[in-house]
């Protein structure tokens, strides 16, 4: 029997506590490339996958293979200071200080902001791990749990080795270890 | 500590709380404070033509039943404490008690200066105690002013409203807030948004700008509206005065309206303020949009 879900085709969206936000540190994506204009705004050259279509048909449509995406003046401003280290909470402190904002609006537009470039790969987000004992810690374990099975299942199959699975398993327990939660299914396997 | 003055009510709250959620304004009104990981204080009040000493202490009892109600187990709540204090001038009560693992500080009382019943639920942190943060927050709230005027502190602005005029309505969104304030036959709008340079520089000018974000809102309130209707692209600065006469003139008075755009360099925003009065409320309508400075 095919396992389907209530609701195939709504994805739900993961809620994240305002502390773990604020916690969190925006990556760039080492793939983009970046353009400056003489105005100092940035394009973002986007590489595109490449097409299922015959080669003779991509090149009669010219498709190219690398979109771009030009951010105004705030978006610049903002990429500028994403490096990986700085966290949402000192971003939007510079933020605020910057447009002369409240602390709570620049939080807010950042989300909004960064969420838009999330979705589309722009972006990354390393995310603290959630506080023992809170429904975000327990959504969180469970889902590193099902990734352990899935793994496992994996390794079954042949398409990891076991060393690769030992690895992620590792990783898993020690995130769950953070977390404050047992990692049974981790270590047992 | 910051300054937050809203719906009539002024307070002093830590830097790191933000005011979270609002309601009302008319004969009640409701905010709420979160910290970053939590909720930390309710600030309710509601009109009330009552005098009673013992009211404070009946609604901090209907209080703690009516949230014991609401829990699953439905268990009594632990008082800890109960006691009377001083807030704004006026003699309040307080209840410390406990449900759960969560503790509780509700203080009330009547302002009958303002004819209000003020209420104050804070929520204490893990550890805290009621000397630690409490009673700073306590002696900051002014629920009535001295003075002809109620002083409003929010999301980067300042301004004062005279007493009598009443939050009609409100949009708070991120880096907007509109409101507008009625009286009888007059009305006050303020809006203001934030990264101003920003705006401008992606209008170009003050009066693309009003056209664009500030029209549609404005259009709809009488006076203020049709001042709307006579600014254009090119316009660098607003500032527009009309009398509009009355169909009958010896039945009504005649109705005065301002509209103003100014743009507040050091604070980086955009006000738009203007109102629609009758001769008599016109000094107070014009020391409301004289009050309006950034922050």
């Amino acid at each position: 029997m095919i396992d389907i879900p209530f609701w195939p085709f709504k994805k739900k969206k993961k809620s994240l506590s305002r502390e773990r936000f604020l916690g969190a540190r925006p990556i760039l994506n080492p793939a983009i490339k970046v353009e400056e204009s003489d105005a100092g705004v940035i394009t973002l050259v986007v590489p595109v996958g490449k097409s299922n279509l015959p080669v003779l048909v991509t090149k009669s449509l010219s498709i190219p293979n690398e979109k771009k995406i030009q951010l105004d003046e705030t978006g610049t401003k903002v990429w500028r200071r994403i490096d990986g280290k700085t966290t949402m909470a000192e971003l939007s402190r510079w933020m605020a200080d910057e447009f002369k904002i409240t602390q709570r609006e620049a939080e807010v537009s950042l989300g909004i902001y960064l969420d838009k470039l999330i979705e589309k790969r722009l972006v990354g987000v390393v995310l603290p791990p959630p506080k023992p004992g809170t429904p975000e810690a327990a959504e969180e374990a469970k889902e590193l749990r099902q990734r352990s099975k899935k793994l496992e299942e994996l390794c079954r199959k042949g398409k990891i080795t076991e060393e690769q699975l030992r690895e992620a398993q590792q990783e898993i327990a020690k995130a769950l270890e953070q977390m404050g939660e047992q990692a049974e299914t981790a270590s047992s396997a | 500590m910051k300054t937050i003055g809203w719906l009539e009510t002024s307070l002093q709250i830590p830097d790191d709380w933000d005011l979270i959620a609002e309601s009302g304004g008319i004969n009640e009104a409701y905010m709420r404070f979160d910290s970053v990981d939590r909720v930390r204080m309710e600030l309710k009040w509601e009109r009330t033509k009552k005098r009673g000493e013992a009211m404070p202490l009946l609604a901090i009892d209907g209080y703690v039943k009516e949230v014991t109600k609401s829990t699953k187990d439905k268990k009594p709540a632990n008082v800890v404490e109960k006691g009377n204090a001083k807030v704004a001038g006026h003699k309040a009560y307080y209840s410390m008690w406990g449900l759960k693992d969560e503790r509780f500080i509700t203080t009330c009382w009547l302002c009958p200066d303002d004819g209000k019943m003020v209420l104050v639920q804070y929520f204490l942190a893990p550890g805290e105690s009621k000397s630690d943060r409490f009673e700073d927050i306590l002696r900051g709230v002014e629920c009535h002013t001295e003075g002809d005027f109620y002083d409003y502190e929010l999301f980067g602005a300042r301004f004062q409203v005279p007493k009598g005029y009443q939050l009609s309505a409100r949009k708070i969104l991120v880096g907007r807030v509109r409101t507008s304030f009625v009286h009888v036959d007059s009305a006050l709008y303020l809006s203001w948004v934030g990264m101003a340079k920003e705006q401008l520089k992606k209008h170009t000018t003050i009066g693309r700008f009003f056209r664009s974000v500030e029209a549609p809102d404005v259009r709809s309130i009488g006076g203020i509206g049709s001042l709307a209707k006579k600014v254009k692209d090119d316009d660098d600065e607003i500032d527009l005065r009309s009398i509009i006469k009355p169909m009958v003139p010896f039945l009504s008075k005649p109705k005065h309206c301002r509209l103003r755009v100014s743009f507040d360099e050091e604070f980086n925003k955009l006000f738009t303020s203007g109102y629609a009065c009758k001769p008599d409320e016109v000094e107070k309508a014009e020391a409301f949009m004289g009050s309006v400075e950034g922050r």
